[in-house]
């Protein structure tokens, strides 16, 4: 593995048991995170971001079957570690944010028990641990900190909640942070100070982030690169800018025009993407983007379209981009 | 033409505290909608904006006779809102009619799509003569096909969902349709979809359309005036595409300019809230806004604003509003 990335996952696969076959939720996914950066993924329900996000973590469903792949943190392959060395890693050399706070934070103790609790492998005193409790609080910008950490949960606003939650992940200075939608629950003023925030605290502390969205502004303001997925395939990766100036992938496209942020002159007629996504138990043979894709071509419906470099992008799943199918 | 709905100085509040205290001090209420004022026409579509906690929801529901605690006056086709009586209230009913935030959870999920379809008819006991033929009407309204009535909810997607949600507030032909942010949860390929069935159903059925979000991108897609909120008041109202190019009011330029977005130019000329929102148990002197804007001068903080209305028909409460260039005036 390379030096320069914090995390690689390397050729994924993962699928759920269900009645009627396997639900194949994950194929050849390939996600680099370079140290130090902030990785932008994206896609829409159904996409198996979501599982993705789960695998890396190791919090999968215990229906989920992980096939084949690895990913690796540094050295270390995470798929082969046992659940008790999973959880050495947790917490200390790579973390979470989720989308609900109040779902991740204990409503019957305080701010500053959990925030203690979380410092369990120092071996720092109780005093220690409780002023490094405080320090990360101001560094989210929670006024007057040090009272703050006799209060519960419910005694914070929505936004600062997502704050507490985001100093305690950080609270490990982790290499890697997952951050499952952590603005979407917020208003647009609170999500753009929390951008601010994770912007400021990760160039501070120098972790690489995984920012899983599906708010294209977001990931055009906070990330320098972009994945994004469709029906549980990688369909284009590359750096933010080039991805949103010349997508090169269909669906990236489409995705980026239906976006009403993203439409200059007012319409009364919003575009969309019709049809729907394939089914993951019986895979179409060809391209899973096929069915809705309005430049489909001959080999599209047959055959799987293989990796290539096109454009700006460093990858992208498209029979039109391969210079070896014949158009 | 007259106004389909006339909203006046309409004030919602909630009772708080309780507990031992209350036994001792007088009752605390806080009001979640303080005085708001507006009118809309049959055919058209007004979006109400704000943050969280600003009374959007609260003044939908009073404007729908589901208030509690309301005064003001709320006039809808020429009848008194707010004092119904019983089964004038119910006849209200069918003719507002709200679609709910969480299209899935406010579906039953014993009920099949036709079963669901059917209710608002059977509530109103107004069960049309040949059930099916009404059934396959509505779905095709909402471009559904025939063949999901005999689904349930949890076999539909988000998007079809959401259409049954709509094909339920249309059952009973309404003058008036609430949508609670009526795209929030659904991804971006389908909120489109949503929002021009909505747009199409209100040309064509002539309906008023208001719309509470707190999306600014589809506002300016989808409606024809737009309100902000703050602290349970208007702060500015006007047409949606003049407040877009020309936002009087700080907080509707902040909001406006809230918006993450692929435009590095846009991302430069942000204007950045400070602080969070007041509570409403206390609110703060003067304007209301006053902690939180970057162009709060003295009077701000002692001297509530007055009502400002320009020739356009815009509405505006600022003591030194925004100019053209984006700079305050006076």
């Amino acid at each position: 593995m390379s030096e320069k990335n914090a995390l690689e996952v390397r050729d994924l696969n993962v699928s759920y048991k269900v009645p009627g076959g396997k639900l194949r939720a994950l194929r050849q996914i390939d996600l680099i995170v370079p140290r130090g950066e902030i990785v932008g993924l994206v896609g829409e329900s159904g996409c198996g971001k979501t599982t993705l996000m789960q695998t890396i973590l190791g919090l999968q469903s215990s229906a989920a079957v992980i096939e084949s792949g690895q990913i690796m943190l540094g050295d270390t392959d995470l798929l082969t570690l046992g659940p008790k060395q999973m959880r050495g890693v947790l917490g200390d050399r790579m973390s979470a944010v989720f989308q609900d706070p109040m779902k991740s934070l204990n409503p019957v103790l305080t701010i500053g028990r959990q925030m203690t609790d979380i410092q369990f492998r120092s071996k720092a005193s109780q005093r220690e641990k409780r002023a490094r409790a405080v320090e990360m609080l101001e560094k989210v910008r929670i006024p007057d900190p040090e009272s703050r950490l006799d209060r519960y949960p419910f005694e914070f606003s929505g936004g600062m909640r997502q704050r507490v939650a985001i100093a305690m992940a950080l609270m490990a200075e982790p290499d890697v942070l997952v951050a499952d939608e952590p603005t979407t629950a917020l208003d647009a003023t609170l999500e753009l100070t929390t951008i601010d925030l994770l912007r400021e605290l990760q160039k501070e502390i120098g972790c690489a982030i995984i920012f899983i969205t599906h708010h294209l502004g977001v990931v055009a303001e906070l990330c320098q690169s972009v994945n994004i997925m469709y029906a549980g395939e990688m369909v284009e990766s590359g750096p933010t800018r080039a991805v949103f100036d010349a997508p090169q992938h269909p669906y990236t496209e489409l995705l980026f025009a239906c976006d009403p942020a993203q439409i200059a002159e007012r319409t009364r007629h919003l575009p969309t993407i019709g049809g729907e996504l394939p089914s993951l138990i019986n895979l179409p043979p060809g391209c899973v983007f096929e069915g809705r894709c309005p430049k489909a071509f001959a080999p599209c419906a047959d055959i799987h379209p293989r990796i290539v470099t096109s454009g700006g992008s460093d990858m992208v799943r498209c029979h039109l981009r391969d210079p070896e199918v014949t158009k | 033409m007259t106004d389909l709905l006339s909203v006046r100085d309409l004030v919602s509040r909630f009772p708080v505290g309780g507990g031992l205290g209350s036994l001792f001090s007088a009752k605390q209420y806080i009001e979640a909608v303080a005085g708001v004022s507006f009118d809309l026409e049959a055919g058209q579509t007004l979006a109400l904006v704000g943050e969280s906690g600003s009374g959007k929801t609260t003044l939908a529901r009073a404007i729908a006779g589901l208030g509690e605690d309301v005064s003001g006056d709320v006039t809808f086709d020429g009848r008194d809102v707010l004092n119904l009586a019983g089964s004038d209230r119910k006849a209200l009913r069918r003719e507002v009619a709200m679609i709910f935030q969480d299209a899935v959870s406010s579906l039953s999920p014993r009920f099949t799509v036709r079963a669901l379809l059917l209710e608002p008819f059977q509530i109103h006991d107004m069960m049309p003569d040949d059930p099916d033929a009404e059934v396959d009407r509505m779905l095709s309204l909402v471009g559904l096909p025939v063949t999901m009535a005999d689904r349930r909810p949890h076999e539909l997607s988000g998007g079809q969902a959401r259409r049954v949600g709509v094909a339920r507030a249309l059952a009973l032909k309404p003058k008036l349709v609430i949508a609670d942010e009526p795209t929030a949860g659904l991804d971006v390929s389908v909120q489109g979809e949503v929002l021009n069935l909505l747009n199409d159903l209100r040309e064509k059925l002539d309906l008023a359309l208001l719309v509470i979000t707190h999306n600014l991108n589809i506002v300016r897609h989808v409606a024809d005036y737009m309100a902000i909120m703050y602290l349970g008041r208007v702060v500015e109202i006007g047409d949606t595409q003049r407040i877009f190019d020309e936002p009087r009011h700080p907080y509707t330029a902040a909001l406006l300019s809230a918006n993450p977005t692929t435009d590095a130019d846009a991302a430069e000329q942000r204007i950045r809230l400070e602080g969070e929102v007041p509570s409403l148990l206390d609110r703060p002197s003067g304007c209301e806004f006053h902690g939180r804007c970057p162009f709060v001068r003295d009077k701000c903080r002692e001297v509530v604003p007055e009502v400002s209305t320009t020739q356009a028909g815009r509405r505006f409460t600022c003591h030194f509003p925004l100019g053209p260039d984006g700079a305050p005036t006076g």
